[in-house]
Protein backbone atom coordinates (compact mmCIF):
# COMPACT_ATOMS: atom_id res chain seq x y z
CA UNK A 1 0.00 0.00 0.00
CA UNK A 2 3.06 2.22 -0.18
CA UNK A 3 2.02 3.63 -3.52
CA UNK A 4 -1.56 4.58 -4.19
CA UNK A 5 -3.44 1.95 -6.13
CA UNK A 6 -5.41 2.95 -9.18
CA UNK A 7 -9.17 2.58 -9.18
CA UNK A 8 -8.77 -0.23 -11.66
CA UNK A 9 -6.37 -2.16 -9.42
CA UNK A 10 -8.70 -1.73 -6.48
CA UNK A 11 -11.71 -2.96 -8.43
CA UNK A 12 -9.83 -6.00 -9.68
CA UNK A 13 -8.68 -6.97 -6.21
CA UNK A 14 -12.20 -6.42 -4.85
CA UNK A 15 -13.64 -8.67 -7.56
CA UNK A 16 -11.12 -11.39 -6.84
CA UNK A 17 -11.75 -11.24 -3.11
CA UNK A 18 -15.53 -11.14 -3.53
CA UNK A 19 -15.44 -14.03 -5.97
CA UNK A 20 -13.60 -16.29 -3.54
CA UNK A 21 -15.82 -15.23 -0.68
CA UNK A 22 -19.04 -15.71 -2.60
CA UNK A 23 -17.89 -19.08 -3.86
CA UNK A 24 -17.08 -20.27 -0.36
CA UNK A 25 -20.36 -19.12 1.11
CA UNK A 26 -22.35 -20.44 -1.86
CA UNK A 27 -21.06 -23.99 -1.58
CA UNK A 28 -20.74 -24.11 2.19
CA UNK A 29 -23.82 -22.15 3.24
CA UNK A 30 -25.62 -25.23 4.48
CA UNK A 31 -24.87 -28.90 4.78
CA UNK A 32 -23.91 -30.27 1.35
CA UNK A 33 -24.96 -27.04 -0.34
CA UNK A 34 -23.01 -28.06 -3.43
CA UNK A 35 -25.12 -31.20 -3.70
CA UNK A 36 -28.35 -29.21 -3.76
CA UNK A 37 -26.99 -27.04 -6.55
CA UNK A 38 -26.92 -30.16 -8.65
CA UNK A 39 -29.81 -32.09 -7.21
CA UNK A 40 -32.47 -29.44 -7.64
CA UNK A 41 -32.38 -29.22 -11.46
CA UNK A 42 -31.86 -32.96 -11.67
CA UNK A 43 -34.99 -33.78 -9.70
CA UNK A 44 -36.84 -31.15 -11.67
CA UNK A 45 -35.92 -32.76 -14.98
CA UNK A 46 -36.53 -36.32 -13.86
CA UNK A 47 -39.97 -35.31 -12.63
CA UNK A 48 -40.86 -33.59 -15.91
CA UNK A 49 -39.53 -36.53 -17.89
CA UNK A 50 -41.74 -38.81 -15.85
CA UNK A 51 -44.81 -36.68 -16.66
CA UNK A 52 -43.92 -36.57 -20.34
CA UNK A 53 -43.46 -40.31 -20.51
CA UNK A 54 -46.82 -40.81 -18.81
CA UNK A 55 -48.49 -38.76 -21.53
CA UNK A 56 -46.36 -40.65 -24.03
CA UNK A 57 -44.73 -37.75 -25.65
CA UNK A 58 -41.59 -39.13 -27.29
CA UNK A 59 -40.48 -36.10 -29.21
CA UNK A 60 -41.05 -32.38 -29.24
CA UNK A 61 -40.49 -30.36 -32.39
CA UNK A 62 -38.80 -33.31 -33.99
CA UNK A 63 -36.25 -33.96 -31.21
CA UNK A 64 -36.06 -36.30 -28.26
CA UNK A 65 -38.16 -35.08 -25.32
CA UNK A 66 -35.34 -35.66 -22.88
CA UNK A 67 -32.98 -33.44 -24.82
CA UNK A 68 -35.66 -30.85 -25.45
CA UNK A 69 -36.54 -30.65 -21.75
CA UNK A 70 -33.01 -30.75 -20.46
CA UNK A 71 -31.62 -28.06 -22.71
CA UNK A 72 -34.63 -25.85 -22.19
CA UNK A 73 -34.60 -26.15 -18.43
CA UNK A 74 -30.86 -25.63 -18.06
CA UNK A 75 -31.00 -22.62 -20.36
CA UNK A 76 -33.85 -21.23 -18.31
CA UNK A 77 -31.89 -21.92 -15.12
CA UNK A 78 -29.04 -19.89 -16.55
CA UNK A 79 -31.34 -16.90 -16.59
CA UNK A 80 -33.27 -17.63 -13.42
CA UNK A 81 -30.42 -18.46 -11.08
CA UNK A 82 -28.29 -15.60 -12.31
CA UNK A 83 -31.23 -13.26 -11.96
CA UNK A 84 -32.35 -14.29 -8.48
CA UNK A 85 -28.84 -14.55 -7.06
CA UNK A 86 -27.78 -11.13 -8.33
CA UNK A 87 -31.07 -9.62 -7.23
CA UNK A 88 -30.15 -10.33 -3.60
CA UNK A 89 -26.46 -9.50 -3.97
CA UNK A 90 -26.71 -6.01 -2.51
CA UNK A 91 -28.93 -6.84 0.45
CA UNK A 92 -26.98 -9.90 1.51
CA UNK A 93 -23.60 -8.17 1.27
CA UNK A 94 -24.64 -5.06 3.15
CA UNK A 95 -22.01 -5.60 5.81
CA UNK A 96 -19.23 -5.37 3.25
CA UNK A 97 -19.93 -1.79 2.34
CA UNK A 98 -18.06 -0.95 5.53
CA UNK A 99 -15.04 -1.17 3.26
CA UNK A 100 -15.28 1.79 0.93
CA UNK A 101 -13.44 -0.19 -1.76
CA UNK A 102 -16.52 -2.41 -2.19
CA UNK A 103 -19.33 -0.90 -4.24
CA UNK A 104 -22.80 -2.45 -4.53
CA UNK A 105 -22.38 -3.05 -8.24
CA UNK A 106 -19.27 -5.15 -7.55
CA UNK A 107 -21.28 -7.65 -5.54
CA UNK A 108 -23.89 -7.95 -8.32
CA UNK A 109 -21.35 -8.48 -11.10
CA UNK A 110 -19.34 -10.99 -9.12
CA UNK A 111 -22.42 -12.99 -8.22
CA UNK A 112 -23.48 -13.05 -11.85
CA UNK A 113 -20.13 -14.46 -12.92
CA UNK A 114 -20.11 -17.04 -10.15
CA UNK A 115 -23.66 -18.17 -10.83
CA UNK A 116 -23.05 -18.37 -14.58
CA UNK A 117 -20.06 -20.54 -13.87
CA UNK A 118 -22.02 -22.78 -11.51
CA UNK A 119 -24.88 -23.29 -13.96
CA UNK A 120 -22.37 -24.09 -16.69
CA UNK A 121 -20.80 -26.65 -14.38
CA UNK A 122 -24.16 -28.16 -13.47
CA UNK A 123 -25.11 -28.31 -17.16
CA UNK A 124 -21.91 -30.08 -18.13
CA UNK A 125 -22.31 -32.60 -15.33
CA UNK A 126 -25.91 -33.28 -16.29
CA UNK A 127 -25.19 -33.63 -19.98
CA UNK A 128 -22.37 -36.01 -19.19
CA UNK A 129 -24.68 -37.95 -16.94
CA UNK A 130 -27.32 -38.11 -19.64
CA UNK A 131 -24.75 -39.25 -22.20
CA UNK A 132 -23.81 -42.19 -20.00
CA UNK A 133 -27.50 -43.11 -19.94
CA UNK A 134 -27.46 -43.25 -23.72
CA UNK A 135 -29.31 -40.02 -24.45
CA UNK A 136 -27.86 -38.17 -27.43
CA UNK A 137 -26.82 -34.93 -25.86
CA UNK A 138 -23.82 -33.94 -27.92
CA UNK A 139 -24.56 -30.52 -29.40
CA UNK A 140 -24.11 -30.45 -33.16
CA UNK A 141 -23.46 -26.73 -33.14
CA UNK A 142 -21.78 -26.05 -29.79
CA UNK A 143 -21.03 -22.41 -30.58
CA UNK A 144 -24.71 -21.60 -31.05
CA UNK A 145 -25.50 -23.31 -27.77
CA UNK A 146 -22.86 -21.24 -25.99
CA UNK A 147 -24.16 -18.14 -27.72
CA UNK A 148 -27.67 -18.83 -26.44
CA UNK A 149 -26.53 -19.64 -22.90
CA UNK A 150 -24.34 -16.56 -22.81
CA UNK A 151 -27.21 -14.40 -23.99
CA UNK A 152 -29.46 -15.78 -21.25
CA UNK A 153 -26.71 -15.19 -18.70
CA UNK A 154 -26.47 -11.56 -19.82
CA UNK A 155 -30.26 -11.29 -19.52
CA UNK A 156 -30.09 -12.64 -15.99
CA UNK A 157 -27.37 -10.17 -15.09
CA UNK A 158 -29.34 -7.26 -16.55
CA UNK A 159 -32.41 -8.37 -14.65
CA UNK A 160 -30.39 -8.65 -11.43
CA UNK A 161 -28.71 -5.27 -11.88
CA UNK A 162 -32.06 -3.56 -12.18
CA UNK A 163 -33.85 -5.64 -9.55
CA UNK A 164 -31.08 -5.20 -6.97
CA UNK A 165 -31.41 -1.42 -7.09
CA UNK A 166 -35.19 -1.33 -7.45
CA UNK A 167 -35.72 -3.78 -4.59
CA UNK A 168 -33.54 -1.70 -2.28
CA UNK A 169 -35.12 1.64 -3.17
CA UNK A 170 -38.74 0.47 -3.31
CA UNK A 171 -39.33 -2.68 -1.22
CA UNK A 172 -42.67 -3.34 -2.97
CA UNK A 173 -40.85 -3.78 -6.26
CA UNK A 174 -38.78 -6.53 -4.66
CA UNK A 175 -41.97 -8.40 -3.81
CA UNK A 176 -43.41 -8.04 -7.29
CA UNK A 177 -40.18 -9.25 -8.86
CA UNK A 178 -40.30 -12.18 -6.45
CA UNK A 179 -43.39 -13.67 -8.02
CA UNK A 180 -42.55 -12.81 -11.61
CA UNK A 181 -40.30 -15.86 -11.99
CA UNK A 182 -43.04 -18.51 -11.97
CA UNK A 183 -45.14 -16.92 -14.76
CA UNK A 184 -41.91 -16.44 -16.70
CA UNK A 185 -41.21 -20.14 -16.35
CA UNK A 186 -44.50 -20.95 -18.08
CA UNK A 187 -44.24 -18.18 -20.66
CA UNK A 188 -40.73 -19.12 -21.76
CA UNK A 189 -41.40 -22.46 -23.31
CA UNK A 190 -39.77 -24.71 -20.74
CA UNK A 191 -42.81 -26.97 -20.35
CA UNK A 192 -44.42 -26.76 -23.77
CA UNK A 193 -43.20 -25.63 -27.18
CA UNK A 194 -44.21 -22.08 -27.97
CA UNK A 195 -45.17 -23.25 -31.47
CA UNK A 196 -48.36 -24.83 -30.08
CA UNK A 197 -49.63 -21.44 -28.89
CA UNK A 198 -52.12 -20.04 -31.42
CA UNK A 199 -51.76 -16.61 -32.94
CA UNK A 200 -51.95 -13.79 -32.00
CA UNK A 201 -50.87 -14.95 -28.52
CA UNK A 202 -47.69 -16.49 -29.81
CA UNK A 203 -46.51 -13.14 -31.11
CA UNK A 204 -47.09 -11.70 -27.69
CA UNK A 205 -45.00 -14.43 -26.08
CA UNK A 206 -42.27 -13.71 -28.60
CA UNK A 207 -41.66 -10.38 -26.89
CA UNK A 208 -40.16 -12.43 -24.07
CA UNK A 209 -36.45 -12.71 -24.94
CA UNK A 210 -36.10 -15.91 -22.90
CA UNK A 211 -38.27 -17.74 -25.44
CA UNK A 212 -35.74 -16.87 -28.13
CA UNK A 213 -32.82 -17.92 -25.94
CA UNK A 214 -34.32 -21.29 -25.08
CA UNK A 215 -35.20 -22.25 -28.61
CA UNK A 216 -31.86 -21.02 -29.92
CA UNK A 217 -30.13 -23.34 -27.45
CA UNK A 218 -32.24 -26.29 -28.59
CA UNK A 219 -31.62 -25.45 -32.21
CA UNK A 220 -27.90 -25.42 -31.50
CA UNK A 221 -28.15 -28.93 -30.12
CA UNK A 222 -30.06 -30.37 -33.03
CA UNK A 223 -30.22 -28.21 -36.17
CA UNK A 224 -33.25 -30.13 -37.45
CA UNK A 225 -35.33 -28.99 -34.44
CA UNK A 226 -38.52 -27.17 -35.44
CA UNK A 227 -37.77 -23.96 -33.65
CA UNK A 228 -40.40 -21.31 -33.22
CA UNK A 229 -40.74 -19.09 -36.32
CA UNK A 230 -39.32 -15.63 -35.86
CA UNK A 231 -36.50 -16.89 -33.63
CA UNK A 232 -33.90 -14.17 -33.33
CA UNK A 233 -30.85 -14.49 -31.11
CA UNK A 234 -29.94 -10.86 -31.77
CA UNK A 235 -33.13 -9.90 -29.94
CA UNK A 236 -31.83 -11.67 -26.81
CA UNK A 237 -28.57 -9.77 -26.94
CA UNK A 238 -30.23 -6.46 -27.71
CA UNK A 239 -32.64 -6.91 -24.83
CA UNK A 240 -29.83 -7.98 -22.51
CA UNK A 241 -27.61 -5.04 -23.39
CA UNK A 242 -30.43 -2.58 -22.83
CA UNK A 243 -31.24 -4.03 -19.40
CA UNK A 244 -27.57 -4.17 -18.43
CA UNK A 245 -27.10 -0.57 -19.47
CA UNK A 246 -30.19 0.44 -17.52
CA UNK A 247 -29.05 -1.54 -14.50
CA UNK A 248 -25.57 -0.05 -14.53
CA UNK A 249 -27.05 3.42 -14.91
CA UNK A 250 -29.29 2.81 -11.90
CA UNK A 251 -26.31 1.59 -9.91
CA UNK A 252 -24.27 4.63 -10.90
CA UNK A 253 -27.07 6.98 -9.96
CA UNK A 254 -28.04 5.38 -6.67
CA UNK A 255 -24.65 4.05 -5.55
CA UNK A 256 -24.64 6.21 -2.43
CA UNK A 257 -28.29 5.57 -1.61
CA UNK A 258 -27.63 1.82 -1.64
CA UNK A 259 -24.77 2.11 0.82
CA UNK A 260 -26.61 4.34 3.29
CA UNK A 261 -28.15 2.70 6.30
CA UNK B 1 -4.60 15.50 7.33
CA UNK B 2 -8.38 15.25 7.21
CA UNK B 3 -10.37 18.31 6.28
CA UNK B 4 -14.09 18.42 6.94
CA UNK B 5 -15.64 21.45 5.34
CA UNK B 6 -19.12 22.71 6.08
CA UNK B 7 -20.64 19.25 6.06
CA UNK B 8 -24.39 18.76 6.28
CA UNK B 9 -25.97 15.34 6.51
CA UNK B 10 -29.44 13.97 6.68
CA UNK B 11 -30.81 10.54 5.90
CA UNK B 12 -33.59 9.54 3.60
CA UNK B 13 -36.42 8.01 5.58
CA UNK B 14 -39.59 6.26 4.45
CA UNK B 15 -41.39 9.56 4.80
CA UNK B 16 -39.09 11.76 2.79
CA UNK B 17 -35.91 13.46 3.99
CA UNK B 18 -35.24 13.09 7.71
CA UNK B 19 -34.03 15.78 10.06
CA UNK B 20 -30.52 17.15 9.82
CA UNK B 21 -28.03 15.07 11.75
CA UNK B 22 -25.06 17.32 11.01
CA UNK B 23 -25.50 20.99 10.30
CA UNK B 24 -22.51 22.80 8.96
CA UNK B 25 -19.66 20.86 10.54
CA UNK B 26 -16.13 22.07 9.85
CA UNK B 27 -12.82 21.02 11.35
CA UNK B 28 -9.36 19.87 10.44
CA UNK B 29 -7.56 16.94 11.97
CA UNK B 30 -3.80 17.40 11.64
CA UNK B 31 -1.63 14.34 11.00
CA UNK B 32 -0.72 12.17 13.99
CA UNK B 33 -3.31 13.71 16.26
CA UNK B 34 -5.68 11.26 17.87
CA UNK B 35 -9.18 12.54 18.36
CA UNK B 36 -12.09 11.27 20.43
CA UNK B 37 -15.68 12.04 19.51
CA UNK B 38 -18.07 12.58 22.39
CA UNK B 39 -21.78 13.32 22.39
CA UNK B 40 -25.05 11.83 23.52
CA UNK B 41 -26.77 8.93 21.74
CA UNK B 42 -27.96 9.96 18.31
CA UNK B 43 -25.82 13.08 18.21
CA UNK B 44 -24.29 11.91 14.94
CA UNK B 45 -20.98 10.46 16.08
CA UNK B 46 -21.23 7.30 14.02
CA UNK B 47 -22.54 9.28 11.05
CA UNK B 48 -19.51 11.54 11.19
CA UNK B 49 -17.18 8.54 11.40
CA UNK B 50 -18.85 6.93 8.39
CA UNK B 51 -18.44 10.15 6.44
CA UNK B 52 -14.77 10.42 7.37
CA UNK B 53 -14.31 6.74 6.52
CA UNK B 54 -15.74 7.40 3.07
CA UNK B 55 -18.54 4.85 3.17
CA UNK B 56 -21.21 7.50 3.05
CA UNK B 57 -21.30 10.90 1.43
CA UNK B 58 -22.38 14.21 2.94
CA UNK B 59 -25.63 15.77 1.75
CA UNK B 60 -23.74 19.04 1.41
CA UNK B 61 -20.17 20.14 1.90
CA UNK B 62 -17.14 17.95 1.39
CA UNK B 63 -14.49 15.93 3.12
CA UNK B 64 -10.86 15.60 2.10
CA UNK B 65 -8.73 12.65 3.06
CA UNK B 66 -5.11 13.18 2.14
CA UNK B 67 -4.00 10.04 3.85
CA UNK B 68 -4.74 6.35 4.16
CA UNK B 69 -7.82 5.98 6.29
CA UNK B 70 -9.04 2.66 7.66
CA UNK B 71 -12.62 1.49 7.41
CA UNK B 72 -14.73 2.33 10.44
CA UNK B 73 -14.44 -0.59 12.79
CA UNK B 74 -17.78 -0.96 14.46
CA UNK B 75 -20.38 -3.38 15.67
CA UNK B 76 -21.19 -6.05 13.15
CA UNK B 77 -19.93 -4.21 10.12
CA UNK B 78 -17.45 -5.80 7.79
CA UNK B 79 -17.61 -9.34 9.11
CA UNK B 80 -19.69 -12.06 7.48
CA UNK B 81 -21.16 -14.32 10.13
CA UNK B 82 -21.25 -17.52 8.13
CA UNK B 83 -17.52 -17.35 7.33
CA UNK B 84 -14.71 -18.02 9.77
CA UNK B 85 -12.45 -15.38 11.24
CA UNK B 86 -9.67 -16.52 8.94
CA UNK B 87 -11.85 -16.30 5.83
CA UNK B 88 -12.98 -12.82 6.80
CA UNK B 89 -9.38 -11.81 7.39
CA UNK B 90 -8.38 -13.15 3.99
CA UNK B 91 -11.10 -11.14 2.36
CA UNK B 92 -9.96 -7.92 3.97
CA UNK B 93 -6.34 -8.60 3.00
CA UNK B 94 -7.37 -9.18 -0.59
CA UNK B 95 -9.46 -6.07 -1.04
CA UNK B 96 -6.60 -4.02 0.34
CA UNK B 97 -4.34 -5.45 -2.32
CA UNK B 98 -2.31 -7.76 -0.13
CA UNK B 99 -2.90 -11.03 -1.91
CA UNK B 100 0.87 -11.67 -2.11
CA UNK B 101 1.82 -11.43 1.56
CA UNK B 102 -1.49 -12.73 2.86
CA UNK B 103 0.05 -15.49 5.00
CA UNK B 104 2.21 -13.12 7.00
CA UNK B 105 -0.69 -10.86 7.72
CA UNK B 106 -2.96 -13.74 8.66
CA UNK B 107 -0.31 -14.97 11.07
CA UNK B 108 -0.10 -11.52 12.62
CA UNK B 109 -3.89 -11.27 12.98
CA UNK B 110 -4.15 -14.76 14.45
CA UNK B 111 -1.41 -14.00 16.94
CA UNK B 112 -2.68 -10.56 17.88
CA UNK B 113 -6.34 -11.43 18.34
CA UNK B 114 -5.54 -14.48 20.54
CA UNK B 115 -8.65 -16.17 19.21
CA UNK B 116 -6.96 -19.57 19.15
CA UNK B 117 -9.10 -22.27 17.62
CA UNK B 118 -12.00 -19.85 17.32
CA UNK B 119 -10.14 -18.17 14.46
CA UNK B 120 -11.32 -21.06 12.28
CA UNK B 121 -14.89 -20.98 13.58
CA UNK B 122 -17.70 -18.98 11.93
CA UNK B 123 -17.81 -15.40 13.14
CA UNK B 124 -21.46 -15.74 14.12
CA UNK B 125 -20.38 -17.95 17.02
CA UNK B 126 -18.16 -15.17 18.43
CA UNK B 127 -18.94 -13.10 21.48
CA UNK B 128 -18.95 -9.34 21.04
CA UNK B 129 -15.55 -9.14 22.69
CA UNK B 130 -14.12 -11.65 20.24
CA UNK B 131 -15.60 -9.79 17.33
CA UNK B 132 -14.09 -6.51 18.40
CA UNK B 133 -10.74 -8.19 18.92
CA UNK B 134 -10.89 -9.52 15.40
CA UNK B 135 -11.88 -6.16 13.99
CA UNK B 136 -9.13 -4.34 15.83
CA UNK B 137 -6.53 -6.94 14.91
CA UNK B 138 -7.63 -6.79 11.29
CA UNK B 139 -7.15 -3.07 11.02
CA UNK B 140 -3.80 -3.14 12.81
CA UNK B 141 -2.53 -5.58 10.20
CA UNK B 142 -2.48 -2.75 7.69
CA UNK B 143 -0.50 0.47 7.66
CA UNK B 144 -3.08 3.19 7.82
CA UNK B 145 -2.36 6.78 8.69
CA UNK B 146 -5.66 7.10 10.47
CA UNK B 147 -7.61 4.33 12.17
CA UNK B 148 -11.32 4.84 12.69
CA UNK B 149 -12.95 3.03 15.58
CA UNK B 150 -16.63 3.11 16.44
CA UNK B 151 -16.92 1.66 19.95
CA UNK B 152 -14.69 -1.24 19.06
CA UNK B 153 -11.88 -1.02 21.55
CA UNK B 154 -14.25 -0.56 24.45
CA UNK B 155 -15.81 -3.98 23.97
CA UNK B 156 -12.69 -6.02 24.60
CA UNK B 157 -11.62 -6.98 28.09
CA UNK B 158 -9.02 -5.01 30.03
CA UNK B 159 -6.05 -7.14 29.11
CA UNK B 160 -6.84 -6.88 25.45
CA UNK B 161 -7.43 -3.16 25.70
CA UNK B 162 -3.98 -2.79 27.21
CA UNK B 163 -2.51 -4.83 24.40
CA UNK B 164 -4.34 -2.81 21.78
CA UNK B 165 -3.17 0.41 23.36
CA UNK B 166 0.43 -0.80 23.41
CA UNK B 167 0.26 -1.94 19.80
CA UNK B 168 -1.28 1.34 18.92
CA UNK B 169 1.33 3.39 20.75
CA UNK B 170 3.95 1.69 18.61
CA UNK B 171 2.18 3.04 15.56
CA UNK B 172 1.64 6.47 16.98
CA UNK B 173 4.76 8.05 15.53
CA UNK B 174 3.13 7.85 12.11
CA UNK B 175 -0.53 7.03 12.74
CA UNK B 176 -3.46 8.33 14.70
CA UNK B 177 -6.93 7.23 15.66
CA UNK B 178 -10.34 8.81 15.47
CA UNK B 179 -12.68 7.10 17.84
CA UNK B 180 -16.12 7.06 19.36
CA UNK B 181 -16.43 5.47 22.75
CA UNK B 182 -18.63 5.73 25.78
CA UNK B 183 -15.76 4.60 27.95
CA UNK B 184 -13.97 7.64 29.28
CA UNK B 185 -10.92 5.61 30.12
CA UNK B 186 -10.63 4.38 26.56
CA UNK B 187 -10.92 7.88 25.21
CA UNK B 188 -8.26 9.25 27.56
CA UNK B 189 -5.98 6.32 26.87
CA UNK B 190 -6.03 6.74 23.11
CA UNK B 191 -6.88 10.35 22.34
CA UNK B 192 -5.30 13.73 22.79
CA UNK B 193 -7.86 16.08 21.31
CA UNK B 194 -11.61 15.86 21.46
CA UNK B 195 -14.62 16.82 19.42
CA UNK B 196 -17.92 17.36 21.16
CA UNK B 197 -20.96 16.84 18.96
CA UNK B 198 -24.07 18.64 20.04
CA UNK B 199 -27.21 19.48 18.11
CA UNK B 200 -25.65 18.90 14.74
CA UNK B 201 -22.57 20.99 15.41
CA UNK B 202 -19.05 20.15 16.46
CA UNK B 203 -16.88 21.86 19.05
CA UNK B 204 -13.16 21.28 18.93
CA UNK B 205 -11.07 20.89 22.09
CA UNK B 206 -7.32 20.50 22.10
CA UNK B 207 -7.66 18.43 25.24
CA UNK B 208 -10.01 15.45 25.36
CA UNK B 209 -10.74 16.19 29.05
CA UNK B 210 -12.22 19.56 28.14
CA UNK B 211 -14.44 17.91 25.57
CA UNK B 212 -15.63 15.37 28.12
CA UNK B 213 -16.32 18.07 30.68
CA UNK B 214 -18.35 20.16 28.27
CA UNK B 215 -20.28 17.10 27.26
CA UNK B 216 -21.08 16.17 30.84
CA UNK B 217 -22.07 19.68 31.78
CA UNK B 218 -24.44 19.73 28.88
CA UNK B 219 -25.90 16.40 29.94
CA UNK B 220 -26.50 17.66 33.47
CA UNK B 221 -28.13 20.82 32.20
CA UNK B 222 -30.38 18.76 29.99
CA UNK B 223 -31.44 16.67 32.97
CA UNK B 224 -32.13 19.80 34.98
CA UNK B 225 -34.19 21.31 32.21
CA UNK B 226 -36.17 18.16 31.83
CA UNK B 227 -36.93 18.18 35.54
CA UNK B 228 -37.98 21.80 35.46
CA UNK B 229 -40.41 21.06 32.67
CA UNK B 230 -41.87 18.19 34.70
CA UNK B 231 -42.31 20.35 37.79
CA UNK B 232 -45.72 21.61 36.66
CA UNK B 233 -47.81 19.07 38.56
CA UNK B 234 -47.78 19.72 42.33
CA UNK B 235 -47.75 16.04 43.35
CA UNK B 236 -44.34 15.74 41.74
CA UNK B 237 -43.00 18.56 43.87
CA UNK B 238 -41.27 16.46 46.50
CA UNK B 239 -39.68 14.06 44.10
CA UNK B 240 -38.60 16.97 41.98
CA UNK B 241 -36.73 18.62 44.85
CA UNK B 242 -34.98 15.36 45.57
CA UNK B 243 -33.86 14.83 42.04
CA UNK B 244 -32.64 18.39 41.66
CA UNK B 245 -30.58 17.91 44.80
CA UNK B 246 -29.04 14.71 43.44
CA UNK B 247 -28.04 16.33 40.20
CA UNK B 248 -26.58 19.34 41.93
CA UNK B 249 -24.49 17.08 44.11
CA UNK B 250 -23.33 15.25 41.12
CA UNK B 251 -22.25 18.44 39.46
CA UNK B 252 -20.11 19.55 42.37
CA UNK B 253 -18.48 16.17 42.63
CA UNK B 254 -17.73 16.22 38.97
CA UNK B 255 -16.30 19.70 39.16
CA UNK B 256 -14.02 18.77 42.03
CA UNK B 257 -12.79 15.71 40.25
CA UNK B 258 -12.27 17.55 37.04
CA UNK B 259 -9.58 19.56 38.73
CA UNK B 260 -7.67 16.36 38.95
CA UNK B 261 -8.54 15.26 35.47
CA UNK B 262 -7.25 18.39 33.87
CA UNK B 263 -3.76 17.29 34.73
CA UNK B 264 -2.74 20.11 37.04
CA UNK B 265 -1.63 18.76 40.41
CA UNK B 266 -4.71 18.64 42.55
CA UNK B 267 -4.12 20.24 45.91
CA UNK B 268 -6.75 19.34 48.42
CA UNK B 269 -7.21 20.03 52.07
CA UNK B 270 -8.81 17.38 54.15
CA UNK B 271 -12.24 18.99 54.11
CA UNK B 272 -12.44 19.14 50.39
CA UNK B 273 -11.03 15.64 50.11
CA UNK B 274 -13.68 14.33 52.43
CA UNK B 275 -16.37 16.11 50.52
CA UNK B 276 -15.22 14.59 47.25
CA UNK B 277 -15.19 11.15 48.76
CA UNK B 278 -18.61 11.47 50.27
CA UNK B 279 -20.29 12.94 47.28
CA UNK B 280 -18.84 10.46 44.94
CA UNK B 281 -19.85 7.58 47.16
CA UNK B 282 -23.37 8.93 47.48
CA UNK B 283 -23.55 8.94 43.77
CA UNK B 284 -22.42 5.35 43.78
CA UNK B 285 -20.05 6.12 40.96
CA UNK B 286 -16.82 5.04 42.57
CA UNK B 287 -15.47 8.53 42.28
CA UNK B 288 -16.67 9.28 38.79
CA UNK B 289 -15.26 6.48 36.73
CA UNK B 290 -12.45 6.58 39.22
CA UNK B 291 -10.77 3.61 37.66
CA UNK B 292 -9.82 5.61 34.66
CA UNK B 293 -8.75 8.84 36.29
CA UNK B 294 -5.96 7.19 38.22
CA UNK B 295 -4.40 5.91 35.06
CA UNK B 296 -3.96 9.51 34.08
CA UNK B 297 -2.41 10.21 37.44
CA UNK B 298 -5.44 10.95 39.50
CA UNK B 299 -7.52 7.85 39.62
CA UNK B 300 -8.89 6.78 42.93
CA UNK B 301 -9.42 3.10 43.29
CA UNK B 302 -12.66 2.25 45.04
CA UNK B 303 -10.89 0.34 47.76
CA UNK B 304 -8.62 3.33 48.28
CA UNK B 305 -11.64 5.28 49.44
CA UNK B 306 -11.70 4.31 53.11
CA UNK B 307 -7.92 4.64 53.33
CA UNK B 308 -8.03 8.07 51.83
CA UNK B 309 -10.66 9.02 54.30
CA UNK B 310 -8.35 8.05 57.14
CA UNK B 311 -5.59 10.20 55.76
CA UNK B 312 -7.80 13.18 55.25
CA UNK B 313 -9.13 12.80 58.73
CA UNK B 314 -5.66 13.04 60.22
CA UNK B 315 -5.07 16.75 60.95
CA UNK B 316 -1.41 16.83 59.86
CA UNK B 317 -2.29 16.11 56.24
CA UNK B 318 -3.53 19.57 55.54
CA UNK B 319 -2.28 19.96 52.00
CA UNK B 320 -1.18 17.10 49.88
CA UNK B 321 -1.04 16.29 46.28
CA UNK B 322 -3.76 13.75 45.71
CA UNK B 323 -1.58 11.46 43.68
CA UNK B 324 1.16 11.30 46.28
CA UNK B 325 -1.46 10.66 48.85
CA UNK B 326 -2.84 7.80 46.89
CA UNK B 327 0.49 6.15 46.35
CA UNK B 328 1.13 6.45 50.06
CA UNK B 329 -2.20 4.81 50.65
CA UNK B 330 -1.43 1.99 48.35
CA UNK B 331 2.03 1.45 49.80
CA UNK B 332 0.56 1.35 53.25
CA UNK B 333 -2.04 -1.13 52.09
CA UNK B 334 0.42 -3.46 50.39
CA UNK B 335 2.79 -3.31 53.37
CA UNK B 336 0.11 -4.80 55.57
Amino acid sequence: MSTARTSFDITISVWKALMLREAVSRVSAERAAWLWLLLEPMVHIVFLLFIFSVIRMRSVGGIDTAVWLMVGLLAFLMFKRTGTQTQNAVSSNRGLFTYRQVKPVDTVLVRAVLEGFLVMLVSIIMFTGAATLGIAVVPLDPLSVLEAFFGLWLLGMGFGLIASVAGELIPEVGKIIGFVMTPLYFASGVLFPITVVPQPYRDWLMFNPIVHGLDAARLGFTPYYHAVPGLNIAYVYGFALVTIFLGLALHAKYATRLVMQ
Amino acid sequence: MIVVEDVYKRYQTDHGPGKWVLQGVSFEIPPKLSVGLVGSNGAGKSTLLRLIGGIDVPSRGHIERNCRVSWPMGFGGGLQGSLTGRQNAKFVCRIHGHADDILGRLAYIEEFTELGDAFDEPVKTYSSGMRSRLQFGLSLAFDFDVYISDEVTAAGDNAFREKAATAFKKLSDHASIIMVSHGEGTLRQFCTAGIWLNEGRTHWFDDISDALREYKKCQINKQLNELVSRRMSPENQEQFELEIEKIKQRQSAIEALEKGMRGAPLMVDHEEGLRIMQEARQLGMQLVEAGQILQQGYMLKPEAGPLLKKYFAAPHNKHLELYDLLSQCEKAESAK
